[in-house]
């Protein structure tokens, strides 16, 4: 299947399994990753059950992304406003009721405990994550990447691959940071922008953001390129993906290029 | 705990499974441990672990699995309670700060997910696929009763019908769930867990009206919140149902939720001070006991024993409570 084709597929099932007449009225429609569709799919894709593998995984990212939204403060006096925030944190709840129901329906109950470790573990960081201050923007993206790849990691121990999850890490990272450029520059906001000028010391404002995600950019770029070391089957088709041509990657798109030739 | 005094053999399981419930929450992160503990602490009812241990007893008992199944119902139960202080914006919860006041909203959700996750950890110890597809399915209403609670906020024009469907999602799935999950995995006769998700699902509608007749009938000390409190945040429960039957009540009430943004919480006392001199709130507790006579009828199937005899009980003390 071509890249495209996997991501509208799974773009696809994952919307209809939300599907929700009320939450679709009344809060933006969430925004599934693509990275992390196609590395899931690079994954799973031999496995029996590799559908509900990777819709089920997605699930559970997406309630987890879902409640980071969620104001610290409720301080909006707006019917509308304290409408969409409660809302919020009932779709993130229907979400993982979701991953649950698809995979009791599948009766693959060690999936499921595998994923609840996953959200615990990742509660975990996050408790620390949040409440932290990182003088350097390379220390709180360590911590954050962490945290962020955790899923795809689970999934990935779980089905005993091994070799290469560094290159499957970095190959994640490389990707989000591609969508938090495109986003500061469309001057859009995102969780991760608020998380890095509110924890980092060496990133305050948007302008030393877009500086420091490009330095990384490129940095993750070149090491990706020279990755010389042994990987799984999985990780190579991800890599082979990869290689191809970046461009067929949707979330790679001429605004980078642009931004990247500066 | 209350309510294990009345039957005091199942005690000493209760008092092995709050340890369970401790041990489980137990996290490598400070504040996800003190938000978790601290809510633990605050205590509750532990209707669903009893409905749980109860069930089990018509069946074939292995305690260690019980616990972990009674355990995990109450702390999904105690995961959605932590989230529903960031919906309704709760600073108390049984006389007790919420860990969003304590906290704030972003460690209250994370806390939230923190025990969904250990609740289904815990729970996946068991290999009992159809027990999990009920609980999955459980959980799953439960959120949309919650949604739809919030689609049906300051709606006047709402039928009975509408009410009820709420609530069977909302809070008596959960418990009848608890009944028959503890059957399932106790493995009893295909009767016996039918007539317990029966017996659940009553108790558990009656239990939600009368949660919904307290929110106007008790006192602040007692509901750990300000009488009323429910409507205000623009819930038409069943007494709220049944005094819009007056037409010019009614009216008065649509025109207080109209103007919610401009108005004082003193601008609802007249309303709910109606409803309390009304029938209404007689009416609401008439049907919460056709509830409960329905769930002690549905007994008469069940054999004889201790389990029965507290399943009665509890339906007694449901009756008759004030918090």
């Amino acid at each position: 299947m071509e890249t495209k084709q996997i991501i509208n597929k799974y773009n696809q099932l994952i919307h209809n399994y939300i599907q929700q007449e009320y939450l679709n009225r009344c809060i933006p429609k969430p925004t599934i990753e693509e990275h992390k569709i196609l590395a899931l799919y690079s994954l799973v894709k031999d496995k029996h059950l590799h559908e509900e593998y990777i819709v089920s995984a997605l699930l559970v990212q997406l309630a987890l992304n879902t409640h980071d939204t969620i104001n610290k403060k409720s301080h909006s006096n707006s019917s509308k406003n304290i409408k969409r925030q409660q809302l919020t944190v009932l779709a993130g709840d229907y979400y993982s009721g979701i991953y649950y129901h698809l995979l009791a329906k599948a009766k693959e109950v060690k999936f499921i405990k595998e994923l609840a470790s996953a959200i615990f573990e990742i509660t975990e960081k996050k408790a620390t994550l949040y409440y932290s201050t990182y003088s350097l923007f390379d220390q709180l993206l360590e911590a954050y990447i962490e945290v962020d790849t955790a899923i795809v990691n689970k999934v990935a121990r779980y089905l005993q691959i091994d070799k290469g999850l560094d290159y499957m890490n970095d190959w994640l990272l490389l990707h989000k940071l591609i969508i938090e450029y495109k986003l500061v520059k469309e001057e859009k906001e995102s969780f991760f922008q608020l998380l890095t000028t509110q924890n980092c010391t060496q990133v305050t404002t948007l302008v030393e953001l877009e500086h420091c995600i490009h330095n990384k950019i490129i940095q993750l770029r070149e090491k990706l390129h020279n990755y010389d070391q042994d990987v799984s089957k999985e990780i190579d088709f991800l890599r082979n993906m990869y290689h191809q041509d970046t461009k067929e990657i949707v979330i790679v798109n001429s605004l980078l290029e642009e931004g990247l030739s500066k | 705990m209350k309510l294990a005094k009345t039957f005091a053999y199942i005690k000493k399981d209760l008092i092995e499974m709050e340890s369970v419930l401790e041990d489980t929450i137990k996290s490598e992160n400070d504040t996800l441990h003190h938000a978790s503990l601290q809510l633990l602490k605050a205590g509750g009812k532990r209707l669903r672990p009893i409905f749980v241990l109860l069930a089990s007893m018509f069946g074939e008992t292995d305690k260690q699995q019980i616990k972990k199944v009674a355990s995990a119902l109450e702390l999904i139960h105690m995961a959605s309670l932590v989230h529903d202080d960031v919906i309704d914006d709760s600073n108390v919860r049984r006389g007790a700060p919420t860990v969003k006041a304590n906290w704030d909203n972003q460690i209250a959700m994370l806390t939230g997910d923190y025990i969904f996750a250990k609740a289904l950890d815990q729970f996946t110890d068991i290999d009992e696929p159809r027990a999990h597809q009920l609980l999955a399915k459980t959980m799953m209403e439960l959120t949309l009763g919650e949604i739809e609670q919030i689609k049906d906020k300051y709606n006047v024009d709402q039928h009975l019908r509408l009410y009820l469907r709420r609530i069977r999602r909302k809070t008596a799935l959960l418990i009848s769930s608890s009944c028959q999950i503890g059957a399932i995995v106790s493995n009893t006769t295909a009767d016996v867990e039918r007539t317990l998700f029966k017996y659940g699902y009553y108790i558990g509608m009656s239990y939600q009206i009368i949660d919904d007749i307290l929110d106007f009938t008790g006192t602040e000390k007692e509901l750990g919140k300000p009488a009323g409190s429910d409507l205000i945040q623009g819930n038409v429960t069943l007494p709220v149902l049944y005094a819009m039957e007056d037409v010019e009540f009614k009216q008065q009430l649509k025109i207080v939720f109209e103007q919610r943004d401009s108005l004082s919480k003193q601008s609802y006392y007249p309303i709910i001070e109606y409803i309390k001199q009304s029938n209404a709130i007689d009416r609401a507790r008439d049907l919460s006991d056709a509830y409960l006579k329905k769930a002690y009828n549905s007994l008469g199937n069940l054999p004889d024993n201790k389990a029965k005899k507290a399943l009665e009980e509890i339906a007694n003390y449901i009756g008759k409570r004030k918090i």
